[in-house]
């Protein structure tokens, strides 16, 4: 599996808190049949690092896990919170795409109406590929929305956390997702001290909706990013 | 960027269709609609064009970039405005940005010239909504719009208007005020008839000159014109454009 959204490097954002937390998700993530983790920091209101400070945080991460012998692949991106100054950020390069490709993790309030779809649109125009993080938290949202941001050549990632819960709206709105085949990406958005919870929804993704919904929004989309 | 958009009715539009040696039955629609204009506005009377309909995706953006594009292919200068606050497309089907449009230069944001942008269209300019404003009628009724509706009527053959559907906001009162009359669109067999009479009566109530109406959407196979009336096979939108405004208001 591999894993496009997490918070796993050590004082960047409000994951991990230290190098042995990092490394301790990077266990268990192992463990549970996670092959492949991109490294997405928040970039926002709080949380604004330089690319330099991340790349090098990143690097020790990395440098740790390969000593401790855990058999992850780490990449490197950033989970952008998107604001009037995106196209100014990503141009300038102060913010980070994933893996150095177009592809761009993006976050939107989850309360006010970002119009998302023009932004997706907008972004795809000058030829970046925009992933739209936990697109079922949006409160928002209709499912016209959200095919409007497919249409705008958008890609829809959905929280492992979500695909797990049956009651309340964000698991509610996974759901739907699912059941309209939208959803090209489920990752975990690990912050501290949390098991990954790939594995877990992974099989009811593989029960509910088939072996062939599993590794699209597994493997196969995010295959693209990682290849680079 | 092409952007198609799949329709509440489940019938997606096909973006622009008019190229400078396209054929086919839909061509010949938008060729017919752009000499009715064209004969129209001989006297340069009916030059700012509302584009309106009862209800949302009828189709007004499709037959106005289309329209747009049919008459700037005859040496015309268009520009095309997107009024529609709520679900702003033309810059999509232009291939444009929708920063830095109608939004900013209301605002006092954006100069007249800084607004209107050039598109990949032979003679096609646009006005793109810009950034979102929740209570769109402010802009129809300030003197902003007034202003720019009468550059643009100065500057160019054609001000098409693309607006919000009759039945949803009132904005078309105040564009009515600014434009020389409605191309009232229907979409066939989807718009019921309540739908288009209430509309009709919208726009009677306010005086409103109907240029013309189109239907859109609309399947050969069911018409009875019959197999040999045109060409080409598979599903149609058609049009059909009339001068008639006692027939619009029989429907």
């Amino acid at each position: 599996m591999i894993d496009i959204h997490s918070h796993i490097i050590p004082n960047i954002d409000d994951g991990s808190r230290s190098i042995e937390d990092s490394l301790a998700m990077l266990k268990t993530s192992a463990i549970s049949g996670v092959s492949d983790i991109i490294c997405t920091p928040h970039y926002r209101e709080g949380y604004k690092k330089t690319p330099a400070e991340i790349e090098s945080a990143f690097k020790l991460l990395k440098d740790s896990a390969k000593s401790q012998g855990i058999p992850v692949n780490l990449y490197l991106g950033e989970e952008i919170f998107v604001t009037k100054n995106i196209k100014t950020e990503l141009k300038e390069k102060q913010v980070l795409t994933l893996n150095g490709t177009k592809f761009v993790l993006l976050e939107f309030d989850y309360n006010i109406n970002s119009e998302i779809s023009e932004i997706v649109y907008e972004l795809s125009r000058i030829g970046y590929i925009p992933i739209v993080a936990h697109v079922n938290r949006y409160n928002y949202l209709s499912i016209d929305d959200v095919i409007d941001i497919k249409r705008s050549h958008g890609l829809l990632q959905v929280n492992a956390d979500d695909v797990l819960r049956n009651l309340g709206r964000f698991g509610k709105n996974a759901k739907k997702l699912f059941n309209k085949g939208l959803v090209d990406f489920v990752a975990s958005d690990i912050h501290a001290n949390r098991e990954n919870k790939m594995s877990e929804a992974g099989q009811i993704v593989k029960k509910k909706f088939g072996e062939d919904a599993y590794q699209v929004v597994f493997h196969d989309v995010a295959m693209q990013i990682i290849k680079g | 960027m092409f952007f198609k958009k799949r329709k509440s009715n489940g019938k997606e539009t096909d973006g622009i269709i008019i190229t400078e040696n396209a054929s086919g039955a839909k061509i010949e629609g938008y060729n017919r609609l752009r000499d009715n204009i064209l004969f129209l506005n001989a006297d340069g009377n009916n030059k700012v064009i509302q584009v309106e309909s009862s209800v949302a995706h009828e189709g007004k953006t499709t037959v106005a970039t289309n329209l747009a594009v049919s008459l700037g292919l005859t040496d015309k200068k268009v520009v095309v405005v997107d009024l529609d606050f709520h679900r702003p497309n033309v810059h999509r089907f232009l291939g444009t940005s929708l920063e830095t449009g109608l939004a900013e230069y209301v605002l006092g944001q954006a100069e007249i010239k800084d607004v209107i942008k050039k598109t990949e269209y032979k003679h096609v300019d646009i006005i793109s909504r810009g950034a979102k404003i929740y209570n769109s009628s402010v802009v129809f009724i300030s003197d902003k719009f007034k202003t720019l509706i009468k550059k643009l009527r100065e500057d160019y053959d054609y001000v098409i208007l693309d607006c919000a559907p009759i039945l949803q906001v009132s904005d078309y009162i105040n564009i009515s005020q600014v434009s020389d009359g409605v191309l009232f669109l229907v979409a066939y067999g989807m718009t019921t008839r309540n739908q288009v009479s209430d509309a009709i009566k919208e726009l009677n109530k306010n005086n409103t000159k109907i240029l013309g109406t189109v239907f859109t959407m609309y399947d050969r196979k069911k018409s009875i014109y019959g197999e040999n009336a045109y060409y080409g096979k598979g599903y149609y939108s058609y049009y059909r454009s009339t001068l008639d405004d006692d027939a619009k208001k029989d429907k």
